[in-house]
Parts: C-alpha cells; sequence; structure tokens
C-alpha cells in the first residue's frame, strides 16, 4: 500500500482508501486502546470512534505521520470513554481505577501462547493478566506513554507527538511509570518467571 | 524497596528509565555510570527496571474482535452518548436495510412459488420436464437435471442451489430462456413491490425437491408459509441470483414455464468485489459444474447478486455432504494479515460458521483462529476476520503465491452442514473491485 497516495485518497472522501489505512493501523489501534481501557468492548468502542473522527478529519492532516495522529486520535478517544465511565461508576469501579479486577478479567485467554505447555499457560496467563492489571492502575498519562513505549515501541518523539507533550514530559512519565510496575511486579513475585525473580 | 538516600541517589534513578533507552545526554550517562559503578542498589533497580520492560515487550497482540471498517451508515451523525457508548455489535446499525432487504426477499419469494405453482402442474412437476426452471442468465437453453436429466448427467448431480431473490414477471412464459434486460428486472421488482401480500395464503406448496428427482432435498424457505424448492435442483452450481425458465430441449412445444428473474442488485456501498458468492460443488457431492456455462457469464450473473438475504435453510438433519450455499452481498477486504468478509448467509440467526482461507484445495496454515468464529446474525449477516496467525503478523496475502484461493465459510453446527465458497483475488491492487 501506498500509504501517502491512500491517505490522499481518503482526504478527498474515499472511504476505500481510508479503509485501507484501517486495516493496517486496526490492529495496532484496538491493541492501544486495549492496554489503555483494559476492557476489550470498551476498547473496541473507542477504537471504532477514533477511525470515525479520523476519516473525518483526515483533510486537516497535514505535516505529520498518519500513525502518529491517528493514535492521538485513539488515545483521546480512551481518554473519553474513561471519563465517561468516570462519570457512570456502575460501569465498572474496578476497570477506571484498576483495582482489584481478581480473576475474572477477560483478556487472558488472549494471551495464551498457544505453543506453551499446562504449567508454562497457566503462568503465562496469570503473569500476563498481572502485567495488564499492573498497567490499569497506573494513571491515565502515564499508562499511555509506557503501553505505547514498552509494548508498541513507539520512539520519545513519536509519544512527544501522540501525547502532545514535551520529550521531557515523556521522559519522566514513563519513568515513574515504569517504576510503578517494577514495584507492582515486585509485590506478585511467585507468578514472575524464574530469570525475573531479581526483580 | 529502594529508598533513595541522597539527592544523587534521586536523580539517577530518575535517569535509570532513559538510559535504558538510551535517550539520555551525554552528561547524564556520566552520571549514572558512574553511580552506578559504586551503588550496588541501583544496579539492581536498573536490572529490574530492564526487567520490566523486557515482560512489557513480551506481552503478546490482542486478536481483533471485530474489524473497525468503516461503512457509510457508520458516518452518520449520531448523538453524544451513542458517540461515548455505541452498541458493540455493528449489525444493529444496518437494521432498516436489513429489514428493507427481508421485505423484498419474502415478497419475491411468494410470487416465485406462487408462479412456479400455477404455470405448472404442482400434482405431477416431475412429469412435466418442461416446467423445470433453471438458474442462470444463458441466452440459450440450458439443460435441465430436475426431471429430464441430460444424457451427460445423473440425477445425482442436481444442485442443491439456494435460490436467490425470485422475481416473477409479467412476460409471457414457454420461450426459450432468455435474459432479461436489466430495465425490464428493475420494473419487475418494483412492480412486486405493489402486490398484495394476501396471494401469499394462495400459494399452493411448492414440490419438495426429493419429489422432484430423488436427489438429496434440501428444504428451502423463506419463512414457514412460503417454501422455494423448484431452483435447488437446478444444474447450475456456480449460479445463484438469476433465475430464469428454460424449456427442457425437446420438451411439450409451447408448455408452460416460470420465468423468475433476480431483482436488481443492491451493490454495497463500498468495498464490494466482484467475487460474488459462489455455491461451488463438492466434489463427489450435489453439485456439479454447468456444462458450457461461460465463466464471464458466470461471474456476470453473480455480480447481480446482493440485493438481500434471500432465504434460510432450515435446521434439518445432518446431510452427508455440505449443502452448497451462496453468501449474500458479499464484500471483501483484504490487507496485511487480515482478511475481512460480510455478507449474509441463508442460514438461521445463531448458526456457528468458521472461515478458511484455501489455495488449490487445501487450507491455508494462517485460517483464523478457533477463537475469531462467528455466529450468524439476524438474516444470517455475518462478519469474519480471517486474521493471520499471531506468529504471523506480517503475512501478506496480496503478496502470497500464485494459486486458486478461495474463502470456504462453513457451518459448524452438527444439525445442518453447509458450505459457501467465495473466489479470492489475491493479486494487484488489495480492494479494488
Amino acid at each position: 500500500m501506498d500509504e501517502a497516495r491512500t491517505i490522499q485518497l481518503a482526504q478527498k472522501g474515499d472511504l476505500a482508501a481510508f479503509n485501507r489505512l484501517v486495516l493496517a493501523y486496526q490492529n495496532l489501534a484496538y491493541n492501544v486502546a486495549y492496554r489503555i481501557m483494559n476492557d476489550s468492548e470498551a476498547a473496541a468502542d473507542a477504537c471504532q470512534e477514533a477511525f470515525i473522527s479520523a476519516f473525518k478529519g483526515i483533510g486537516k492532516l497535514r505535516g505529520t505521520s498518519f500513525k502518529s495522529w491517528l493514535l492521538r486520535i485513539v488515545t483521546n478517544a480512551c481518554y473519553d470513554q474513561l471519563r465517561y465511565q468516570r462519570r457512570r461508576p456502575s460501569a465498572s469501579l474496578e476497570q477506571i481505577t484498576g483495582e482489584d479486577v481478581g480473576d475474572d478479567t477477560d483478556h487472558s485467554r488472549w494471551l495464551v501462547d498457544d505453543q506453551a505447555g499446562p504449567e508454562e499457560l497457566t503462568i503465562g496467563r496469570e503473569l500476563h493478566a498481572l502485567i495488564q492489571q499492573g498497567i490499569a492502575c497506573l494513571p491515565a498519562d502515564q499508562r499511555v506513554v509506557v503501553v505505547l513505549s514498552d509494548i508498541h515501541g513507539l520512539s520519545y518523539q513519536e509519544i512527544a507527538e501522540v501525547t502532545g507533550v514535551s520529550l521531557g514530559t515523556v521522559k519522566s512519565r514513563l519513568s515513574r511509570a515504569r517504576a510503578r510496575l517494577r514495584d507492582y511486579l515486585r509485590a506478585h513475585p511467585e507468578l514472575l518467571p524464574t530469570e525475573y525473580r531479581l526483580i | 524497596m529502594f529508598e533513595p538516600r541522597d539527592r544523587s541517589h534521586r536523580q539517577v534513578a530518575e535517569l535509570l528509565s532513559a538510559y535504558l533507552d538510551n535517550m539520555v545526554t551525554a552528561d547524564e550517562r556520566r552520571l549514572v555510570e558512574s553511580h552506578l559503578a559504586g551503588c550496588q542498589a541501583c544496579q539492581q533497580q536498573l536490572l529490574a527496571l530492564r526487567q520490566t520492560v523486557n515482560l512489557l515487550r513480551r506481552l503478546p497482540p490482542i486478536a481483533l474482535p471485530r474489524s473497525f471498517v468503516l461503512r457509510e451508515a457508520d458516518l452518520a451523525p449520531r448523538s453524544p452518548l451513542t458517540r461515548l457508548r455505541r452498541p458493540f455489535s455493528r449489525g444493529f446499525g444496518r437494521a432498516p436495510a436489513l429489514a428493507t432487504g427481508v421485505a423484498l426477499v419474502l415478497c419475491a419469494a411468494f410470487l416465485g412459488t406462487l408462479l412456479l405453482t400455477t404455470r405448472t402442474q404442482p400434482s405431477n412437476l416431475a412429469m412435466q420436464p418442461a416446467a423445470s426452471p433453471v438458474v442462470g442468465t444463458a441466452s440459450r437453453p440450458l439443460p435441465t437435471h430436475v426431471v429430464a436429466p441430460a444424457p451427460s448427467q445423473t440425477p445425482s448431480e442436481a444442485i442443491a442451489q439456494v435460490p436467490v431473490t425470485l422475481l416473477p414477471t409479467a412476460t409471457p412464459t414457454g420461450t426459450a430462456a432468455e435474459v432479461m434486460p436489466e430495465t425490464r428486472r428493475e420494473d419487475t421488482a418494483r412492480r412486486t413491490l405493489t402486490v398484495p401480500s394476501e396471494l401469499a395464503e394462495k400459494v399452493a406448496p411448492a414440490p419438495r425437491a426429493d419429489e422432484l428427482s430423488g436427489a438429496t432435498p434440501v428444504p428451502c424457505e423463506v419463512n414457514a408459509s412460503c417454501q422455494v424448492t423448484a431452483a435447488m435442483l437446478s444444474p447450475t452450481p456456480a449460479l445463484a441470483p438469476s433465475t430464469v425458465a428454460s424449456p427442457v430441449p425437446g420438451g411439450p412445444a409451447g408448455a408452460t414455464a416460470p420465468q423468475v428473474a433476480l431483482a436488481p442488485a443492491a451493490p454495497h456501498p463500498q468495498l464490494a468485489l466482484p467475487t460474488a458468492g459462489v455455491a461451488s460443488a463438492t466434489p463427489g457431492a450435489m453439485a456439479a459444474p454447468l456444462p458450457e456455462q461461460p465463466e464471464g457469464e458466470s461471474r456476470d450473473t453473480l455480480r447481480a447478486a446482493g440485493a438481500a438475504p434471500s432465504s434460510v435453510i432450515p435446521m434439518a438433519p445432518a446431510l452427508n455432504a455440505p449443502v452448497l450455499i451462496t453468501v449474500t452481498n458479499p464484500m471483501l477486504v483484504i490487507g496485511p494479515g487480515v482478511i475481512t468478509i460480510s455478507g449474509w448467509l441463508p442460514l438461521p440467526e445463531g448458526i456457528l460458521v468458521q472461515a478458511e482461507v484455501w489455495r488449490d484445495g487445501r487450507p491455508l496454515e494462517w485460517a483464523i483462529p478457533e477463537s475469531q468464529l462467528t455466529r450468524l446474525g439476524a438474516a444470517g449477516s455475518f462478519s469474519l476476520h480471517l486474521q493471520a496467525r499471531l506468529d504471523q503478523p506480517d503475512l501478506d496475502l496480496s503478496e502470497a503465491p500464485p494459486g486458486d484461493y478461495e474463502i470456504r465459510i462453513r457451518s459448524l453446527d452438527e444439525r445442518l452442514s453447509a458450505e459457501a465458497r467465495l473466489p479470492l483475488p489475491v493479486s494487484g491492487d488489495d480492494t479494488t473491485p
């Protein structure tokens, strides 16, 4: 796919062209949204809203990468969803605060390593659920930064573009997020693989 | 837990994260490294941070719950509340259009059955070869295998063809099959909408498929009061949409035959590929290739498909071979690592279906994970996302080796074995029709 050409077509209102961009980025967008929201349905909603907003606003895209621009829309959609959930705590207080979700999180089924044996499988699921829960415990701004950096590999500069903050802020948020996650994981050493128990 | 005891300690602790990413200045690097050389606690902190980051990077990608490809309906203005918490299922957004399509199909099926039963001898249709409809738009007579099989074919080759939107015409019947002009089809569709619904009550039950030929019966009905069965036994497996009457060569001159035609196509507003659903033959099963049917003709006919789901195969005891069915109004989008296909299947709501990509008669390894099965929605609607396995996220089908690719969608309900096949273009522009 010639992304630049596809973007040009999408900017002229070509929905099919835009959908090619959707196909190229929907995995990234949904994964980012899921890690931020810690809820598959809310993440899907945020993702869908983001793509709709992106289509409506792609005419304004100038001088920045589509990926960063889209992820900014995705993260903003996630913030919208989180704010909505805060206003309606009955939705899922645990998911908003990231506290005590327990074993009912549904994401672990996606995190199964098909190649793992039964014991590894169990450990993997629990560990991944633990990590995801640790991410959910972070403040939203730190959560976004650590998701973009350490799960999706964005550079500091890209994260700064996505979040609209300075490089220094990215650094400090990421530093705090990692430190919190480290401490969170330390509290559950029994779930960590042997090679990680030095934490 | 580590507690920084002095300013240098705290400063270094704050730099460790950026130090891991090589995002510190030269001065900061010197500060960190000189401090680490003499501070075991900070070394431990750095190791723990590195392990934390490694764990995060080990998180596997999460499979999409659905595709986020936009449709025109998604772009309609919505209230702020809806914008924030829209229903997870996208099917609701298409409900009005779906209802209209279903209504059209019901009308069409009623009238099609009416013609089939009033213009033939319903009491003994098997003895009326000229009354056997043949699916297709060929401008020449097509052989019928329903009651008078051609010498080269046997009754077992009769097709379990799911009819698609049968509409009667006002054209006098009894002539050789002809292609109905597009404008005529549209007129017919409009007229059909004006037919009083009470006519449906006068429709006599159509003869069962097994009464006609002894072929495997595939009951097909639009609703409980209307069965459309004659077209099921068409010998044209690759053709679904247009159904025209064709007298059997040698049949009684002037014999009446119903002439039915497909409702005008209602192409999907976006991304509809010309790969309309094909109910192709299962080797050794009920379907058989249509002799002398040009490829292009089939595709043209198929392209006309897509108005709405036409009929629903009711739950029935498991068949030996899958019933070959047609995807109505298929929409296919191919992207790196993912194929999105949606449409309607003539199967009951709630049936579990699975899709696979096949090449040259064999399933590809990256068939969708089992977790992405889907249940049919209202009127058999579905949307499936054939996603490469997690270990092959970059698989690009548009660069796949040449071959005969197709998507096979099959029901996983033990009470109903059905399968639809769609040819899959794998080269060239990924979504260009």
